[in-house]
């Protein structure tokens, strides 16, 4: 799904879409074999997207390029977006890259040579998270938030692949333990299942899956989405839980107004910056203007593909790919992201988790 | 196992046990700076090998001077070298033949791994043994069909090399 | 349910399925020959093929692939005292020294008929425990995990055989090289100093082939001749091997069982249980003279239990959508393009799948053994072609497996350190196993210490299962180490009067008198 946003700015981006797309040359690609690298093992979500877009995706590009994915793994996906950060800047390798991948690379995490203002998106897919309390924290209800009671702990993976609801955490003013150590975000969902963990955040069909079954028997409590903001600032809900509250609403609900201050600043940019591109294809900005062209043209195309939809549909778990003028709203948030706000985030991820980043 | 084998393998034995003193004190030397959480289990399990260490070191004097200067026979669950191997000689044996293989890892990392093959099968099999002409062809060929087989079938990559040749067919 | 357990066998039984099934065996025994490649890598290979697959001969083929890494890894570790893949590390302590007096045939047939029997054992347990598994699975919290890992570091002592410092040495080392790189309580790389190859650690698939691929190769090549050592015969073959399965059966059953539990628990990682396995047979063995040098029982255990594991593993995979190995995690994602989510649902709405995936383990093992019998009696004939011609072809093959984990320079130099440590260790007789046990479990212990610390406090020590699993901790060490001390009592006194052998160790004690002779000859 794209985010709703205003027809005016909509009509101004098709626009601009146009404008780009005009020097459509047919042959840059005739013959050439893209290579896709998927800097995470086989399997995950981030590669299966990956995977599928280049099975289609030769297809619909102008002279019908062999497509390639190779899963280039290690160190938490450094290892490929480094190697694809060095590679040619000729529009023959491209990148899929996670949402949190994303923000590591648009914080500027240790290690990481990726930089997103060099890039742009060429398809990118959805995806929303939705928080969840365990009944052993005394509350029976959402609204119940803050009076949790006793040690309120989280499961900590990576705190930057988790920055979404962190970030939740701190606009609600919740006092909370973190409990670092968990390999992923099915092993912080078994804890929580145990009873260790007292907050919880999946993905929304893994929540749907696997956390509304506990719902349902009383153990846990749908707290809130993160849902998606538009442009105007306002929250959008998940449309893959269109029942489920979101985080700005649920505050409006038990203070009477909405949130406001840094956290919820942060709040906006890491809700679209990272639940938008749980999937991204990304392709240097400065690679040749008929390859970035091509590129488009040929998303453009596949998403029209109905053989397409019907193999996007179980992999994209009930949201719709984002292209066209979707794509440059992801640039224009990237872009309009205030540098303060980033600090803000970078400064929580330092005090409270001891990350470093590159130094600026 | 003769009784110069067995003088050499307790020496080396001390000798590794003492490279493991030097790696747990470097441990605990380089983890002071990191965080806390990632300090605290280096500096145990270093204060934990030194403490053994001593142990084993303490033991390996008391047992080969004072109890039984002869008889130190060890044995694990672990694959057992041959008394043939244990002497001199055979450690001799042996480095040269580890020469052998970190020669063709070197030449992987400059050549790439067609290439480096091709070199280093024959250069094995007649300077170090006495093998025949078709013998030592038929691994080479059957090696790059391997690899081909492999590269094409299994989507396995080769090792590109730092000169980055191109790549046998 | 028995109904979906008939159905789901009509749903299999179609050609196309069944050929999809056949298709992942074959797979699954070409990765699991070739060391350093296992279940993750062919079910990898065939995931693009997945897309717009029939989804019930997707899930048959990877659980085809699943099944027969476990059974045909056991070549390379038999034949030539290379782990196959890291869930067959153990097999090659007591399978290679059988391959070295000639009795390769027989190591790989009790390996394959204990590995097809855990492995229907384990199918079956799967379908038994699968509706009750998850108040289990449950239980085990993040302190249980941690004296599990702890059982494990106990099972060093029984590894280090009758020098149990040197063991616990090299467990320490073990220890320290599994703390490089990424701590899991703090977001510190340590000891990279800014090599992004080090961020992850060492992998485990180098390092077991590092300590154990290479100075293997480099000792036969220094040593001349063949794998079996001269004057060894091939002996009469495979079908000993199963009648000494059929005779250990309660072996079997009880290490199939084993490999069941430990890999029912998510979080411990597949790769300790052969290790966990080989240790306990030690410990529980009256005899434990011939461990090391070629006990047909080390080779049973760790076989029947790392087939059993795949059934085990799958419980968490499918209850939760916890994957339980490395290689489930990539199952899962393939579900994904089915659009099939696992989660308590799926044993409500979808018990056919669940049948499928359970039939699908039981044939494979079936299958996946049989070829694997069929083709031992050729291949360990490749225990008498002198090792000059088959070392460059190894090598080749390790390396290739080696680099296929990163593909990064790391990859390479990597292999030669830990091939030059074990080399060295192997020459010193210092016990390498300790050190594989160690860097297995060395970011457990620490994850989940920090895990229960920060949960509990130190509250989590009086924790009923946590007490029981320390005191079986004890009862191991110590039974141990006093069954030890009995055992050399009862040798000595057997050198004044030698006691009746049982066959296995006969035929042992046959190969070492031909050695004997032929050394004096």
């Amino acid at each position: 799904m794209t985010i709703r946003f205003p027809r005016t700015c909509a009509v101004i981006a098709v626009a601009m879409a146009a404008g780009v797309a005009l020097p459509a040359s047919a042959d840059y690609y005739a013959g050439e074999t893209i290579r896709i690298v998927i800097p995470f093992s086989a399997g995950g979500g981030t590669d299966t997207f990956g995977r599928l877009i280049a099975a289609h995706l030769g297809n619909h590009i102008p002279g019908n390029p062999t497509v390639v994915a190779e899963n280039v793994t290690g160190a938490g996906g450094l290892l490929g977006s480094n190697e694809f950060a060095r590679s040619e800047r000729d529009g023959l390798t491209l990148l899929t890259a996670s949402g949190h991948l994303n923000l590591r690379a648009f914080l500027g995490l240790e290690g990481l040579e990726l930089d997103l203002n060099d890039l742009v998106p060429v398809v990118a897919a959805p995806m929303g998270h939705i928080t969840a309390v365990h009944s052993n924290s005394g509350i029976s209800d959402a609204t119940e938030l803050l009076n949790m009671q006793g040690r309120v702990t989280k499961g900590i993976t990576d705190p930057v692949g988790l920055i979404e609801s962190i970030v939740a955490l701190e606009m609600f003013g919740i006092d909370y333990r973190p409990v670092p150590g968990y390999g992923g975000r099915g092993d912080t969902r078994l804890a929580f299942e145990r009873g260790e963990l007292m907050v919880n955040t999946q993905s929304t069909p893994a929540f749907n899956a696997r956390v509304t079954p506990l719902v349902d028997e009383g153990t846990a409590i749908a707290a809130y989405a993160i849902g998606f903001i538009d442009a105007n600032g306002n929250p959008v809900r998940d449309p893959g839980a269109p029942d489920i509250i979101t985080a700005p609403e649920l505050y409006a609900e038990i203070h009477g107004t909405m949130p406001s201050g840094p956290a919820w600043e942060a709040y906006k940019v890491t809700a679209n910056l990272v639940q938008n591109t749980r999937g991204t294809i990304w392709v240097f900005q400065d690679a040749p203007e008929e390859a970035r062209a091509a590129l488009r043209a040929g998303v453009d195309a596949m998403v029209a593909d109905t053989e397409f939809q019907a193999a996007a549909l179980s992999i994209l778990e009930g949201y719709e790919v984002i292209s066209g003028a979707g794509l440059d709203q992801i640039k224009a948030e990237l872009d309009a992201a205030p540098e303060e706000i980033l600090d803000w985030l970078r400064n929580l991820m330092t005090e409270k988790f001891e990350v470093s980043f590159n130094p600026r | 196992m003769s009784h110069d084998a067995q003088r050499l393998q307790q020496m080396m034995r001390t000798a590794f046990v003492l490279v493991v003193v030097a790696l747990a004190v470097a441990v605990i030397w380089t983890a002071a700076d990191f965080r806390r959480a990632a300090r605290l289990f280096p500096v145990v399990a270093g204060y934990a090998t030194l403490a053994i260490c001593a142990l084993e070191l303490m033991r390996q004097f008391i047992r080969r001077r004072l109890l039984a200067p002869e008889g130190d026979d060890v044995s694990t669950a672990d694959i057992a070298i041959q008394a043939e191997e244990s002497g001199l000689d055979g450690l001799k044996r042996g480095l040269g033949v580890f020469g052998w293989v970190l020669g063709y890892m070197a030449l992987i990392m400059v050549l790439g791994m067609p290439w480096a093959t091709v070199l280093f099968v024959p250069l094995l099999l007649h300077l170090r043994f006495q093998s025949d002409w078709r013998a030592t062809l038929g691994i080479v060929l059957g090696l790059l069909v391997l690899m081909w087989t492999l590269k094409t079938f299994l989507m396995m990559r080769m090792p590109p090399g730092l000169l980055n040749l191109p790549l046998l067919p | 349910m028995w109904d979906a357990l008939i159905s789901s066998f009509f749903i299999i039984s179609d050609p196309f399925r069944m050929g999809m099934l056949m298709l992942g065996v074959s797979i699954g025994i070409i990765v699991g020959i070739l060391p350093g490649l296992g279940g993750l890598m062919g079910m990898a290979l065939v995931l693009p093929f997945l897309f717009g697959m029939d989804a019930y001969a997707g899930v048959a083929m990877l659980i085809g692939i699943a099944a027969a890494v476990p059974s045909s890894d056991t070549f390379p570790s038999v034949l030539m005292g290379i782990p196959g893949s890291s869930g067959s590390q153990a097999t090659v302590m007591d399978g290679y020294p059988m391959a070295r007096k000639g009795q390769a045939a027989r190591a790989l047939g009790a390996a394959f008929s204990a590995s097809m029997i855990g492995g229907v054992l384990g199918a079956l347990a799967l379908t038994a425990l699968v509706p009750f598994a998850r108040p289990v699975v449950l239980m085990f919290g993040a302190p249980e995990l941690l004296m599990l890992t702890i059982l494990g570091l106990s099972m060093v002592g029984v590894l280090s055989g009758n020098r149990p410092l040197l063991g616990i040495i090299a467990a320490c080392v073990g220890l320290t090289l599994g703390m490089v790189g990424g701590a899991p309580a703090a977001p510190e790389y340590r000891w990279a100093y800014g090599n992004v190859y080090l961020f992850d650690g060492f992998s485990l698939v180098i390092v077991a082939l590092g300590l154990f691929a290479i100075p293997e190769i480099v000792d036969l090549l220094a040593r001349g001749g063949s794998i079996a050592q001269r004057g060894a015969v091939l002996g009469s073959g495979w079908l000993d091997g199963v009648r000494d399965t059929l005779r250990h059966k309660w072996l079997v059953v009880r290490h199939s069982l084993i490999g069941v539990a430990v890999g029912a628990i998510p979080g411990m990682g597949s790769s300790i249980i052969d290790w966990l396995n080989y240790g306990y047979v030690v410990t529980r063995a009256k005899d434990k003279s011939q461990f090391g040098k070629g006990d047909v029982r080390g080779v049973i255990a760790p076989e029947a239990a790392n087939n059993a594991r795949e059934g085990g593993v799958l419980m968490p995979t499918l209850l939760f959508g916890v994957p339980g190995s490395s290689s489930m995690a990539l199952f899962l994602g393939a579900l994904l393009i089915f659009g099939i989510q696992p989660g308590p649902a799926l044993l409500r709405d979808d018990l056919d799948l669940v049948f499928v995936i359970i039939w699908s383990l039981a044939l494979a093992n079936v299958f996946g053994t049989l070829i694997c019998l069929a083709l031992s009696r050729p291949i360990s004939r490749l225990t008498f072609v002198p090792f000059r011609y088959i070392a460059p072809v190894v090598l080749c093959i390790v390396i290739l497996g080696a680099w296929q984990e990163t593909r990064h320079v790391g990859d390479l130099i990597t292999l030669t350190a830990f091939g030059l440590l074990g080399w060295t260790m192997k020459r010193i007789v210092m016990p390498r196993p300790p050190l594989l046990v160690g860097f297995i479990l060395s970011v457990l212990v620490e994850r989940y210490l920090w895990m229960s610390y920060n949960l509990y406090d130190w509250d989590w020590i009086t924790r009923p299962l946590v007490l029981a699993i320390a005191m079986l901790c004890v009862v191991l060490v110590v039974g141990g180490t006093m069954m030890k001390q009995r055992v050399q009592v009862a040798e000595s006194a057997k050198e004044v009067n030698p006691a009746p052998v049982v066959a296995g160790t006969q035929r042992a004690q046959v190969g070492e008198t031909a050695k004997e002779v032929d050394r004096v000859s």
